[in-house]
């Protein structure tokens, strides 16, 4: 009661039921919390733990699309509920120390639900889910459905360390046989819905879509299913409003989160010394604690070993290319040299000039002509200013390549080599003196 | 969905009345700038109280490193970093929690890299052995370099991954037992999640025949089909070809081989044919009957 003195007087007042109230509606039907539960975490009170820790275990396992019963026991639900927010990357190790009979902890819960609120957009995802399909709907979705990581077939073959590839065999005939039958449900189910909406067409109120749906055909027949369309209908437009509600309410919800983290920060000063040794909970050794982790740990490796081979494969292709750009160079650098050792003998001026335009560039690399890095190397230096040394020669024409007229100073070719020196494509030609 | 002719539902969504908010006189379906900006500053606030780190996950992939142009704009896939802002409430843990991915993220990372070795395997066999010209050779020389850079990126993001991975671990809860689908199960029909409006919509899909309605079935059955067929040959390689490292001689092993052949290289479909190819002895006729030469195989 000290903390609520201390509090933001009035302007909260009113708006602050209205905000818990307005999430809480905001929540899918199985789902919904009171009020209360949340008002009492704030106060970490233990009444509240048993309800909060079934409202995380019912909305995360709808995130992940998985099942649950009523009669689910707390122990399950409060492992799913710590597995599933550290899956999502909830850093409070308080959480994970709460206690498995799910007995206390409710504040740590209300931390954790507003926590999943903001990181996961937790409503918006779950009234995407659970829309009421009243259309045809089907998905374009090519997501890999996750291959559960169940291990029975391995088992079974596997129990004498024999591999029995027969079994193989047979279940793969068995797998094709299903996949045959699926396909040609899948044809039926088609044909059986264009059917319904080409009868139907025209008839709807809606001429945007003109047909029915197979809900709605099924409506004609049996009127008395309306009353539940209805209410489902009606239920989630109730949620659809709570929910634009909540988001005009938010900032209060947040502005008394902050007061619970203060009234945390405060206490958690005092329990410093615990989180010491959570951290080291877990051996290095003990990774395969999670099939979950198993899994990845397997994608992992597998995709180690493939990019290794590939590693391995280009570190041999490259290096065999490279040797043949080398021999290849090494011919036409002797080429160039020879060709300008003959210019000079003859008293030719060689003369160098960046290139007119680029598309004189490609017409240079025709096979009779070059592509080179290092005739620098043959000692040709004196050919380039001193300060122009850097700068590489890639291509050289004969004197009579040129498209007439002189060239001019336009047009730097200039690209980036691999080491990120910039080098320059060059003319050179011989002006016979 | 719809016969042809139909567009798409958005003006559908224009005729419902809007739902009444009592409390705010603009109907704006978003709050207002002076809500924005009060919640930004309530998330700051929470931030600090929370001693919060936002930790953005850089990659070692930003930089290309390739100059190769064909494949520059193709490799995106080991750059899809999920560059995230984590807010996990942490307290002060020296620790370097911050920077690690959660392992929802190191799921999803993977998820990207998942393919890359394909991609970069039809990437280096594109790659003709010869050039007629060399500056293409030395440009086909530049894109298998920049495609190995790539390689080597993807290894090093691999195993940072795996650190990541193994650090999580070390704080993992006990999940004895089922823990049912592991990863989020996907929205159906909305791809991404995202926090606006928008993917509450659902898109119209019309289709002007009973063929073009089949062939969408018959090509998802097919995408599924796919990816079921990869994750087997995947798991069946790993066990199958253990099997068939040299060991001391065994009975029947033509079998087994032909049968492994039949798994992993025909998908089960076609048996290749075996043939005893037994040398005749010197009375010219062959050591076994036809017919047992079959059975043994």
């Amino acid at each position: 009661m000290r903390q609520q003195q201390r509090e933001q007087p009035r302007q909260r007042g009113p708006a602050l039921p209205a905000a818990v109230g307005a999430l809480c509606r905001a929540l899918p039907p199985r789902a919904r919390p009171a009020p209360d539960t949340l008002r009492r975490a704030r106060f970490d009170r233990p009444q509240a733990s048993l309800d909060f820790w079934r409202l995380l275990y019912v909305l995360l396992k709808q995130i992940h699309g998985g099942r649950w019963t009523e009669s689910d026991a707390i122990g399950d639900q409060v492992r799913f509920v710590k597995w599933a927010l550290w899956y999502h990357g909830y850093g409070r190790p308080q959480l994970q120390q709460l206690p498995a009979d799910g007995s206390a902890g409710s504040r740590e819960l209300l931390l954790a639900f507003s926590w999943l609120l903001h990181s996961l957009h937790l409503l918006e995802q779950l009234l995407a889910r659970n829309r009421v399909q009243t259309g045809d709907e089907t998905s374009v979705c090519t997501c890999e459905d996750a291959v559960p990581s169940s291990q029975e077939g391995a088992g079974e073959a596997g129990a004498e360390d024999r591999v029995d590839v027969r079994y193989l065999q047979w279940l793969n005939g068995r797998l094709r046989l299903q996949w045959r039958a699926l396909h040609a449900q899948h044809q039926e189910h088609c044909k059986l819905l264009h059917k319904i909406h080409l009868f139907t067409s025209g008839s709807h109120m809606d001429q945007n879509l003109g047909h029915f749906s197979v809900t709605e055909t099924d409506l004609t027949r049996q009127p008395e299913k309306y009353k539940q369309l209805l209410q489902l209908l009606e239920s989630e437009t109730m949620q659809l409003e709570a929910f634009l509600e909540w988001k005009q309410l938010e900032p209060v919800y947040w502005q008394w989160m902050e007061t619970v983290l203060d009234n945390m920060a405060e206490e958690g000063n005092m329990c410093e010394s615990q989180d010491a040794h959570v951290e080291k909970r877990r051996l290095p050794e003990e990774i395969s604690c999670c099939p979950w982790a198993d899994r990845l740990a397997g994608q992992m490796d597998r995709l180690s070993r493939e990019l290794l081979a590939l590693q391995e494969q280009l570190q041999q292709l490259v290096a065999q290319r490279k040797a043949a750009w080398g021999q290849k160079i090494g011919v036409l650098v002797d080429r160039i040299a020879d060709q300008l050792t003959e210019w000079k003998l003859a008293g030719c001026q060689i003369k160098k000039d960046l290139p007119k335009s680029s598309k004189g560039i490609c017409s240079i690399w025709s096979p009779e002509q070059l592509s080179v890095e290092l005739l620098m190397r043959k000692g040709i230096e004196e050919l380039a200013a001193p300060q122009e040394q850097l700068l590489e020669v890639h291509g050289w024409l004969g004197p009579d390549a040129w498209d007439g007229g002189e060239p001019t100073e336009i047009n730097q070719n200039i690209h980036q080599r691999e080491d990120g020196k910039e080098g320059q494509f060059w003319l050179l030609w011989a002006v016979p003196a | 969905m719809l016969p042809a002719g139909r567009g798409r539902r958005d003006d559908e969504e224009g005729e419902r009345p809007h739902p009444q908010t009592c409390s705010s006189t603009d109907h704006e379906d978003r709050p207002s700038p002076k809500e924005l900006e009060e919640l930004e500053l309530l998330n700051r606030a929470l931030e600090k109280a929370l001693k919060v780190r936002k930790s953005i996950l850089k990659t070692p992939l930003e930089a290309q490193g390739a100059t190769g142009q064909k494949w520059a704009g193709e490799a995106h896939a080991p750059k899809k970093a999920e560059e995230q802002q984590l807010l996990v409430p942490v307290k002060d843990v020296p620790e370097c929690r911050k920077l690690t991915p959660s392992p929802a993220e190191i799921e999803e990372e993977l998820r990207g890299l998942q393919d890359v070795p394909s991609y970069l395997r039809q990437y280096v066999e594109a790659e003709p052995a010869d050039h007629p010209t060399l500056q293409g050779e030395y440009e086909s020389l530049l894109t298998l370099e920049g495609l190995q850079t790539t390689v080597c990126q993807c290894l090093q993001k691999l195993q940072l991954l795996r650190t990541a991975l193994e650090s999580q671990l070390r704080l993992c809860p006990d999940c004895t037992g089922d823990v049912g689908s592991c990863s989020p199960a996907c929205v159906p029909a909305r791809g991404q999640t995202c926090d606006n409006a928008d993917m509450l919509a659902v898109p119209l899909l019309c289709y002007s025949s009973l063929q073009e309605l089949r062939d969408l079935f018959a090509l998802k059955l097919q995408v599924s089909m796919l990816h079921q067929e990869i994750a087997l040959q995947k798991v069946m390689m790993a066990e199958l070809l253990p099997v068939l490292e040299p060991r001391p001689f065994l009975e029947g092993s033509a079998g087994l081989f032909r049968a492994i052949h039949t798994q992993l290289c025909e998908g089960g479909q076609h048996f290749p044919v075996l043939v005893s190819d037994e040398l005749l002895d010197s009375a010219g006729e062959p050591p076994t009957s036809p017919a047992q030469s079959q059975r043994q195989l």
